[in-house]
């Protein structure tokens, strides 16, 4: 995370937001953009990430009175980010449920397709290949290091589902290394 | 479908170390995820988040005020009445009026439900409730003549009981309050409650918007929750998509076209003049449905 521990918490910001402060905004905004930004970038091509990136903080703006700060602010930012993203393939594709057949658009970009041997790079491309469910579970740990429980709740399984994800997930990235 | 991977230790293994921060996975991620958001993008959300609170203080400064007076308004009102049907000095047509659940909007039984469309939470069961049943009669309804003639011997007669009788009025007035509420609450059951109806064009103020939006929004609630939840977007649209038309068929709404975020719902509410009132926007982002957006129109937009 961008802010350390001495900074006010996301929770305090909104709340402070949602009374009338702008600049509370701003540095939650400054916190979680760019999380938020990869977060989108990890699922579909550049530029419709920039158009859901947006949309996710209008969303936000427009909702900051119902916000309560009994939930983490980080959670209920990747749960309007993860039903943005739902509701954008299902209008792509409004016959296919979440699924593999979704894994592959990231991969498909241009710049991924271009051979890589960066470690880095190669590790985005396994990303890529992996189906969503499961990759977005490794970009809200990396980006966010949400929990189990807090993935579960954003997807709308349970922790077990989403560990057992998380374990196909590893496996696959590992033979994608060959670790 | 069995899980080819639950029983591997080297997976089990692999899970423990990643979860605990011990996986080289984060440290390549780390790596490759350099990436930032576009500038425009930043400039054109940070805008949006200064509009957006720059708009806002003028409904709350406004509120400040009229809740509190609007309260202050049903409480005189409340004792008043109650006072004079105690003594006796109301005709007996208007007190079978009183004495009947009033469901009409007015502006000083509005309070509670500005207060609840300032937060544009959803509302609960209780203020629900509230919202649907007056904590007191409309001032039309509340003779002023009868109010201003008490005889003076009687007043000083009853002086040293005037608190006492306060007390019990209140008491009265909040347990009229709780069955009315009872009432009302049943009446939400059914989508098309009736325990709503607009203010009159004189009242077309954001008080009507929302009163007229939090009944929307109970429509909406009576309905299978957990077929509204966000996770179902389509079966939620289909039961959306019954429920508007009835609403907007009962109360003059009107349905907007929609933005091109289908979760996001914007609905226009007009007076029985046809006349305007506003519109409120809807989201289901979060399950149970959310109030979004509430504005009023100004008086001259039709």
């Amino acid at each position: 995370m961008e802010a350390d521990a001495t900074e006010d918490p996301d929770e305090m910001l909104m709340l402070a937001y949602a009374g009338g402060d702008a600049g509370a905004f701003e540095r939650l905004y400054r916190r979680h953009k760019d999380a938020l930004y990869r977060y989108f970038l990890r699922h579909v091509e550049a530029a419709d990430a920039g158009e859901l990136y947006q949309d996710v903080w209008q969303k936000l703006i427009q909702a900051r009175g119902s916000y309560r700060s009994d939930a983490p602010f980080a959670a209920w930012l990747y749960r309007i980010a993860h039903n943005r993203l739902v509701d954008h393939w299902r209008r792509l594709r409004p016959q296919d449920e979440l699924g593999d057949e979704l894994a592959a658009s990231a991969a498909q970009q241009p710049e991924i397709q271009v051979e890589r041997a960066d470690t880095a790079q190669r590790l985005l491309v396994a990303l890529a290949q992996l189906p969503a469910e499961q990759r977005e579970i490794i970009v809200l740990r990396e980006e966010r290091d949400l929990t189990l429980e807090q993935i579960a709740e954003i997807q709308g399984v349970g922790r077990e589902t989403v560990k057992s994800r998380l374990r196909y997930a590893l496996a696959k990235l590992r033979e994608s290394f060959h670790d | 479908m069995t899980d080819p991977h639950a029983n591997d230790p080297r997976d089990d293994r692999e899970l423990r170390d990643y979860l605990a921060g011990r996986h080289a996975l984060s440290v390549r991620y780390l790596d490759a995820s350099r990436e930032t958001a576009p500038p425009e993008l930043d400039a054109a959300i940070l805008a949006s988040a200064r509009a957006a609170v720059a708009r806002a203080p003028r409904r709350r400064a406004r509120s400040r005020w009229r809740v509190p007076l609007a309260a202050a308004a049903t409480t005189v009102l409340g004792v008043s009445l109650l006072t004079q049907l105690h003594d006796g000095a109301v005709p007996e047509a208007v007190r079978a009026d009183a004495d009947a659940p009033l469901l009409r909007s007015a502006p000083a039984a509005s309070a509670s439900a500005v207060s609840e469309a300032e937060s544009f939470e959803t509302p609960s069961a209780e203020s629900v409730a509230d919202m649907a049943a007056p904590a007191a009669p409309p001032p039309a309804r509340a003779p002023a003549k009868p109010a201003a003639e008490p005889a003076p011997q009687r007043e000083a007669d009853a002086a040293p009981l005037r608190e006492e009788q306060l007390a019990g009025a209140a008491k009265r007035q909040a347990a009229e309050r709780r069955e009315r509420a009872a009432q009302a609450e049943a009446l939400t059951d059914a989508p098309q409650a009736q325990a709503f109806a607009f203010a009159s064009a004189a009242e077309a103020t954001l008080d009507a918007v929302s009163i007229a939006a939090r009944e929307l929004l109970r429509l909406l609630q009576a309905q299978d929750p957990g077929a509204l939840a966000a996770r179902a977007p389509k079966a939620t649209q289909l039961q959306i998509e019954s429920a508007l038309p009835a609403f907007a068929a009962a109360h003059s709404a009107q349905i907007l076209p929609r933005s091109s975020d289908a979760a996001i719902w914007r609905v226009a509410f007009a007076d029985e003049r046809g006349r305007m009132l506003g519109h409120a926007t809807l989201s289901m982002e979060a399950s149970p449905w959310q109030l979004l957006a509430l504005e009023a129109s100004s008086s001259t937009e039709r």
